[in-house]
């Protein structure tokens, strides 16, 4: 990394939540649910897999649970550019494959969010310049990118599935 | 494939293999219980191309990891444990390791009805059967040191040293096999001494934001009782016999008559030395507290033998009243003819009998037994 590229990152950093505070109040709502998958039998005796909420369900080590992000637009306008950030809780592991986002181009950080990435583009570096193909557990954030504008009244949901550590 | 390159091929070999063992090793029991993991989801977007506020999720996600109980008890002996009979305090070693997420304490008990882990057949129970906890201060069984009978606060991916510890009793044979089992049970951590056995919450309704406890542990179809998610862990290991095998033999030579001690003649007055050899074999164990008898009653009743009171036969010769020399098993070898504590006597354990008791003969020695006899 040259030295300009630092410079230009730190300033994007420190000049975002500046331009944003300039901003009004926002059109977009977002609600993030977690929940887990319980394999129940229903009435007629066969089996069902239905989601429950995390917090209400016994989850340990080893459980896979499913975070969702529910999004819609509240306001009269069509919000562009529209980037969904979920960063990766330190006390569970991405399951690879897992996101999913209709009509988003989902990509993932391997660096705190720094630079994000199609899993077969992330490469981690070590301390020595070696260079390899980083792994779905390393993750520490998803990004979805949707490829159209959000019309007023319109909605959608992201979702991963993460393991606990 | 030039040298440089085959270098970086190594170095993303190691980083590879690092990348693998050091999460697993790091974090095998998880993440605490009690710990809240929350979720939260930031959205940025513009309007009529215009960057706006970037909105937090609203109502975050958020739940508590709870108690996941999971232990393994593994036996650290990789055969049967050899032991002897009449041996005290013989020690079977067990590890039992917390791959729970939650410090816990653990009870223990010992189980003697299971079979034997190694292919044998289980035919005897050992007597004084008691488990403690090894302490740290000692590595290995240490009866003064090693004295506490459950695990306390055993921390996520820790391991405690457990022993098994009993007596062997006496008349067991070489090939005896006592199979026993440790069965660790999870209790709750945290308080002083051992805690309340832990229950599941598994079939009970969840608290919201407190710890419940799961059940993960596996069954033992091996040991009766520790069954999936029980919090019990166990495992068996077993003790075998190897007795000590003795062999005795006695030999009888005239040492004098009354006239010399070149070739001398079994005559009246005749002085005949009695040799017993007791001889521990090669395999098997050390014979402790072996005592040997010989009565010389018929012969003395018929008039035909007296016990010599004083030992001479050339080669070991005693003082007035030691009459029975043992050479090996026991420090001296002139042993008075009184029960005083020397380890043998004529006539006093056992009437006109030699008695030499308490002697230890370890694998592949032997203990000589002498004494004389005057023929009438």
């Amino acid at each position: 990394m040259t030295t300009k590229t630092v410079v230009s990152m730190v300033l994007v950093v420190l000049l975002l939540p500046m331009t944003a505070a300039a901003q009004k109040k926002g059109s977009i709502e977002l609600r993030s649910i977690s929940e887990v998958e319980v394999a129940t039998t229903n009435a007629k005796g066969e089996k069902e897999v239905k989601r429950v909420d995390a917090a209400a369900s016994k989850v340990i080590p080893g459980d896979v649970v499913i975070f969702t992000t529910q999004y819609a637009n509240v306001d009269k306008k069509p919000a562009e550019n529209v980037v969904i950030i979920n960063p990766v809780s330190e006390h569970v592991v991405y399951v690879e494959n897992s996101a999913e986002g209709p009509g988003m181009k989902i990509e993932f950080s391997v660096d705190q969010g720094k630079r994000y990435a199609a899993p077969d583009k992330l490469v981690k570096t070590d301390a020595k310049g070696v260079s390899r193909r980083a792994a779905a557990r390393e993750y520490t954030h998803i990004r979805w990118t949707l490829g159209k504008p959000l019309a007023p009244g319109g909605k959608g949901s992201v979702s991963f599935r993460a393991r606990v550590k | 494939m030039n040298t440089n390159k085959i270098y970086r091929v190594l170095a993303l070999l190691l980083v590879a293999a690092v990348a693998i063992v050091a999460p697993l090793s790091a974090e095998a029991a998880g993440t605490a219980s009690g710990i809240s993991i929350t979720n939260s989801a930031t959205v940025n977007y513009e309007v009529s191309g215009v960057p706006q506020t970037a909105i937090l999720t609203g109502p975050t996600a958020t739940f508590v990891v709870d108690n996941k109980v999971n232990l393994t008890v593994t036996t650290t002996n990789g055969s049967y444990v050899s032991t002897a009979p009449s041996a005290t305090s013989q020690v079977l070693t067990f590890r039992v390791t917390n791959n729970g997420n939650t410090t816990q304490d653990y009870s223990l008990a010992s189980s003697a009805t299971v079979t034997d882990p190694f292919g044998g057949a289980d035919n005897f129970n050992a007597t004084l059967v008691g488990v403690f906890v090894e302490s740290g201060a000692t590595a290995g069984y240490q009866t003064a040191e090693d004295t506490a009978t459950f695990i306390d606060e055993l921390v996520s991916d820790a391991t405690a040293t457990v022993y098994i510890v009993a007596d062997i009793p006496a008349g067991r044979a070489t090939n005896d096999i006592a199979a026993y089992a440790l069965i660790a049970t999870t209790h709750d951590g945290g308080s002083g001494g051992i805690g309340a056995a832990t229950t599941d919450d598994s079939g009970a309704g969840n608290s919201l934001l407190g710890v419940d406890v799961v059940f993960a542990d596996a069954a033992n179809g091996t040991v009766p009782g520790d069954t999936q998610y029980d919090g019990e862990g166990s495992d068996r290991s077993a003790y075998r016999v190897t007795a000590a095998a003795l062999t005795i033999a006695k030999t009888a030579v005239v040492y004098s008559d009354p006239f010399s001690t070149v070739n001398p003649k079994m005559i009246p007055g005749a002085v005949i030395t009695y040799t017993i050899t007791v001889t521990n074999g090669a395999t098997g164990s050390q014979a402790d507290n072996v005592s040997i008898t010989d009565s010389l009653a018929a012969e003395i009743a018929a008039g035909r033998l007296a016990f010599n009171t004083q030992f001479n036969d050339g080669v070991d010769g005693c003082g007035a009243g030691s009459g029975i020399v043992v050479v090996g098993g026991l420090p001296t070898p002139c042993k008075t003819n009184t029960n005083d504590g020397d380890g043998a006597d004529f006539g006093l354990s056992a009437a006109d009998t030699v008695t030499v008791s308490g002697l230890t003969i370890p694998l592949s020695s032997s203990a000589v037994i002498k004494f004389q006899v005057v023929v009438q």
